[in-house]
């Protein structure tokens, strides 16, 4: 009979004790074991010595103490520890320096992405009940068309808080279009102004620096955010002071509230209380942005469901007065960010596939980054297995060159971290500076960012450890004495499957940045259909027809000036659609289009051109009131061959009241107006007068001009309107900022791709000196028996091709896949041909021969003699 | 280490005075053997070792490794010897008990 306890529970006994009690913990117990087995048999004994085992497993019998005399541990030898990390970081300078600058930047630029998506991902989040805040928007059905507003009718939010006992609070705001302020001489108006009912503040979460949450309650009140405060007053106290907005309203103000963070979809630089204006407070009037507070607990789901019964009466006025249906959607407020851009919309909105590829792109780099570092740290222990060989000859015990490994490890992050810290700190700031990506400081306090810093610390030391491991065996160490490198070359194939993953990270960011380039050219270069080159746009605030057109005649006798009429229209406008009567082979048919005024100088100044039928002739009296021109898409959609005198009316107001009729006397080709994010829809246009202003005045200069033409048409406007401010945009710049958030994803890869090239081709040139270096001796043996360097060249190179074709193959669907996601972001796109495939693999090819080929040739030009002397 | 300042726990008196009996033959297994026997209560060798090693810890006890045994596998065992600390705190937990037990007044040990 076997009177042996358990094997495995004496393994493990043996495994966690520290060796320093294990002879007198074991002799009891097995003492306690052999009494049982006489006593109580052998089964009650097994069974008691486990349980012993197990209750001998406890932290005291588990820690080890410092030995004092193992190499490498103990107080004093944490110096030597340090000393020989310093030692073979200055004998390889440029393997170390590559190293720290590859593992900084790669976590750096990670770190800088996350903050980026961790802000997008937490729009909103920072108000205290934002589970519970729900914004309102309409959706309006007319015949086929629906349309959602972000904004809903004025009385809603009271009824609903009247009606429905779910509903703990609302507060309703209104856009203030054209904002105006006067402090004694100076005149401020690109400040965002809101007209908020006092609730505003209590339900949002906004921090005051003065004031408190009742200071929109009663009118003629207004609340600041920190830097307009300062803006406006300097440094003195605001509080209590009066500002002049607009021709007369003297507000007071109330509250001075810190700048609206980052992540909220509301921006706004002024509060001004409700009240202090006044309104038609009609259901009619679908102008202001609701939001309701729930009570805890209440499902959006159950409110929903009482709306109908809410909105009863509104329902019947609207299905009367307009024909159309009504129905109010609730969205949570953290979710107004990435949802689709209802019209009338002022959320900041954020885009989810730009979001998608910016995670990849952080995590291939933080991929990258370690690859690298593991690589350089292997190739740099293969090269010290020898020294670590001896020290273990010599007595030296496991954990000893576990802590060499370990003071490497405290060494090198101690240099990284503060250049992490650094290149982060410089990546806001140029952040914010060039690519107008404001992310605030307190985003790195978020738990999703420091997870991800910690996370990458975790695995650098974890990787650390299982390189201890490794070279913690015995058979590895005694290997590397004996002179074999089997086992490096073992991990060589680990390095170059690495490496391959870093490749295709390149091909894939070379591919995207390819893609993404070529659709920037295309939409600079696209025919939008008119012409924005040369064309100054002048805002108005006021659009008095008469004005405008005196305006006009005078900056038409300029010298320079090709053309100038105003429009209705400006590009990042919403457009605003209008009921119009259009005749169909069953009578008169009610559609909603969108729709444009402009001056008779219009359609020419911007060179859009007229295809069928003529433009705007300010000779012919019918024009004014009873001619319309509509796009090519209009006369598809409306189903007309020849539009050319079929008859409009509207648009309608009311019930049936038509501003005008009339028929069609041009069709004009297509332009997009909007980005080209989104498709072109159908345009009535018709000529601006009294009831219909045209704001935007847009200006087309002569190509040779006089410099100071600008500060001409500048004088022009001073006498014509001396109190507003002379506001003027370059049409093409103005064009081109619509894609200001696909250009930050084109910076931001640009930049990802200079850093993933040169990081894949460090890691190249790095494993390439590595497996040189193990191949040292073949290389010589092989040249004395015939090899030419050609061949030897061939033999180095070809090993890392193979891989290279490896990395293409996963490279390429990713790429595909990628690239269409972030196509669709584009209404109008290029193709993804075969090019966006073969060329960032003919790059990857080049950079791969160049980085492997320096080192083959260096193992190719070796003289076999100095090699193999050695032994 | 954690020591649970200079005064006994309950089971540290038990495990000092057991080692104090058995004088020469205080190891582990013993120890526990004793306590066993004297008051039937269940320990675990595992605690034992804790309690000797706080008690060395904190000086009362002082231990050095005997020969090699024949029963156990020719492992050694830690034999434990009470110091002059050790004694003294003994006396003293014991002297309380007598301080405390004598201020009882006597009425309360009159069966009820």
């Amino acid at each position: 009979m076997n009177t042996l306890p358990p094997k495995w529970a004496d393994r493990f006994l043996r495994w966690y004790c520290n060796p320093d009690l294990l002879e007198e913990i074991q002799g009891d117990a097995h003492e306690l074991y052999f009494e049982r087995l006489t006593n109580e048999g052998k089964r009650s004994a097994d069974l008691k010595y486990m349980w012993d085992v197990l209750r001998f497993f406890r932290w005291s019998n588990i820690r080890r103490r410092e030995n004092e005399f193992a190499p490498g541990s103990g107080g004093a030898l944490w110096n030597l520890n340090f000393k020989m990390t310093v030692r073979s970081a200055s004998r390889n300078k440029l393997i170390f320096v590559v190293k720290i600058l590859s593992l900084s930047a790669c976590l750096g630029f990670a770190l800088l992405l996350t903050a980026y998506v961790v802000n997008e991902l937490t729009f909103d989040q920072f108000h205290v009940n934002h589970d519970r805040i729900y914004r309102i928007s309409s959706r309006v059905s007319f015949q086929d068309h629906v349309t959602h507003y972000a904004v809903s009718p004025l009385p809603l939010g009271q009824a609903l808080l009247d009606d429905i006992p779910e509903i703990e609070n609302y507060f309703r705001f209104m856009y203030e279009d054209k904002p105006i302020y006067h402090l004694e001489d100076k005149i401020f108006y690109d400040e965002v102004t809101l007209a908020a009912d006092s609730n505003f503040l209590n339900v949002l979460t906004f921090d005051f620096l003065k004031g408190n949450r009742h200071a929109l309650t009663g009118p003629d009140k207004i609340a600041l955010t920190e830097s307009t405060a300062a803006k406006f007053f300097g440094d003195q106290d605001p509080m209590g002071k009066s500002v002049v907005y607009g021709q007369d309203i003297l507000l007071e103000v109330a509250a001075v509230i810190k700048d609206v963070p980052a992540n909220s979809h509301l921006k706004f630089d002024a509060l001004i209380s409700w009240e202090t204006f006044d309104r038609n407070d009609g259901w009619d009037n679908l102008n202001a942005y609701t939001y309701v507070l729930l009570r805890p607990g209440a499902s959006r789901e159950e409110v929903e469901n009482k709306m109908h019964s809410v909105l009863q009466t509104f329902h019947e006025l609207i299905v009367r007065e307009y024909k159309a249906t009504f129905q109010v959607l609730f969205e949570n407020i953290t979710s107004i960010h990435f949802s689709e851009t209802l019209n009338e919309d002022i959320a900041e909105k954020g885009n989810k596939n730009s979001l998608f590829i910016l995670i990849t792109v952080a995590g291939l780099f933080l991929i990258t980054g370690l690859v690298n570092y593991l690589n350089l740290t292997l190739a740099e222990l293969n090269t010290s297995l020898k020294k670590i060989g001896i020290l273990r000859i010599f007595g030296g015990m496991v954990q000893g060159h576990g802590k060499i490994l370990w003071a490497e490890t405290i060494f090198t992050l101690l240099i990284v971290l503060p250049l992490v810290v650094l290149f982060c700190y410089l990546g806001f700031q140029l952040a914010s500076d060039y690519l107008a990506i404001h992310i605030d400081w307190h985003i790195v306090l978020h738990p999703a960012f420091t997870a991800v810093a910690f996370g990458f610390l975790a695995i650098l030391v974890a990787s650390n450890r299982v390189n201890a491991y490794l070279l913690s065996k015995t058979s590895h160490i005694m290997n590397s004495l004996r002179g074999k490198m089997g086992t490096g070359l073992r991990g060589i194939y680990i390095g170059k499957s690495l490496v391959a993953v870093q490749l295709s990270f390149s091909i894939i960011m070379i591919a995207l940045i390819i893609l993404i380039i070529n659709q920037f050219h295309f939409i600079r270069d696209a025919n939008k259909g008119f012409n924005d080159k040369n064309t100054v746009v002048i805002k108005l605030r006021r659009d008095s027809f008469n004005e405008v057109t005196a305006f006009n005649e005078a900056v038409r006798k300029l010298s320079g000036v090709a053309g100038v009429d105003g429009c209705s229209y400006y590009p990042e406008m919403i457009e605003t659609k209008y009921v119009f009567q259009v005749e169909s082979e069953t009578g008169m048919k009610q559609l909603l289009v969108p729709m444009m005024n402009c001056g008779y100088g219009y359609l020419n100044a911007l060179r859009i051109n007229v295809i069928q039928g003529r433009g705007f002739d300010g000779s012919r009296t019918e024009d004014a009131s009873h001619s319309f021109i509509i796009n090519e898409t209009a006369a598809k959609t409306f189903g007309w061959k020849n539009a050319i005198g079929k008859k409009i009316q509207g648009p309608v107001h009311g019930s049936n009241q038509l501003d005008r009729e009339g028929s069609v006397v041009g069709v004009v080709k297509d332009f997009n107006f909007a980005s080209m994010h989104s498709k072109i829809e159908p345009l009535i246009i018709f000529l601006s007068n009294e009831g219909w202003g045209s704001p935007f005045i847009y200006i087309r200069l002569n190509p040779i001009r006089s410099n100071n033409l600008i500060s001409l048409i500048e004088k022009e406007f001073k006498a014509q309107w001396p109190e507003l401010p002379f506001e003027w945009e370059y049409l093409d710049a103005k064009y081109l900022s619509l894609y200001e958030k696909d250009f930050q994803v084109k910076n931001i890869s640009e930049i990802g791709l200079v850093i993933s090239i040169l990081i894949s081709c460090l890691g190249i040139f790095s494993i390439s000196a590595l497996v040189v270096t193990l191949r040292t001796k073949e290389m010589g043996i092989r040249k004395v028996v015939g090899a030419t360097p050609a061949q030897l060249f061939l033999l180095h190179t070809k090993s890392f091709l193979k891989f290279l074709i490896i990395s293409v193959l996963v490279a390429w669907p990713v790429t595909w896949y990628l690239s269409d996601h972030w196509l669709q972001n584009f209404a109008y796109h290029v193709d993804i041909t075969a090019w966006y495939f073969i060329l960032p693999g003919c790059i990857a090819f080049a950079i791969t021969l160049v980085m492997s080929g320096y080192h083959g040739i260096k193992s190719a030009q070796v003289n076999p003699v100095d090699i193999l002397k050695y032994e | 280490m954690t020591t649970k300042g200079y005064y006994l726990g309950e089971f540290e008196e038990l495990v000092l005075l057991s080692a104090a009996s058995l004088t020469d033959h205080a190891y582990g297994v013993s120890i526990m053997k004793y306590i066993v026997d004297k008051t039937a209560r269940h320990v675990n060798i595992s605690a034992v070792h804790e309690v000797l090693r706080r008690l060395e810890e904190k000086g009362y006890l002082k231990s050095k490794m005997g020969g090699a045994t024949q029963e156990r596998g020719g492992r050694r065992k830690r034999y434990f010897v009470l110091t002059a600390s050790g004694k003294k705190t003994l006396e003293e937990a014991m002297k309380l008990k007598l301080q405390l037990y004598q201020g009882v007044p006597n009425f309360s040990f009159k069966p009820i």
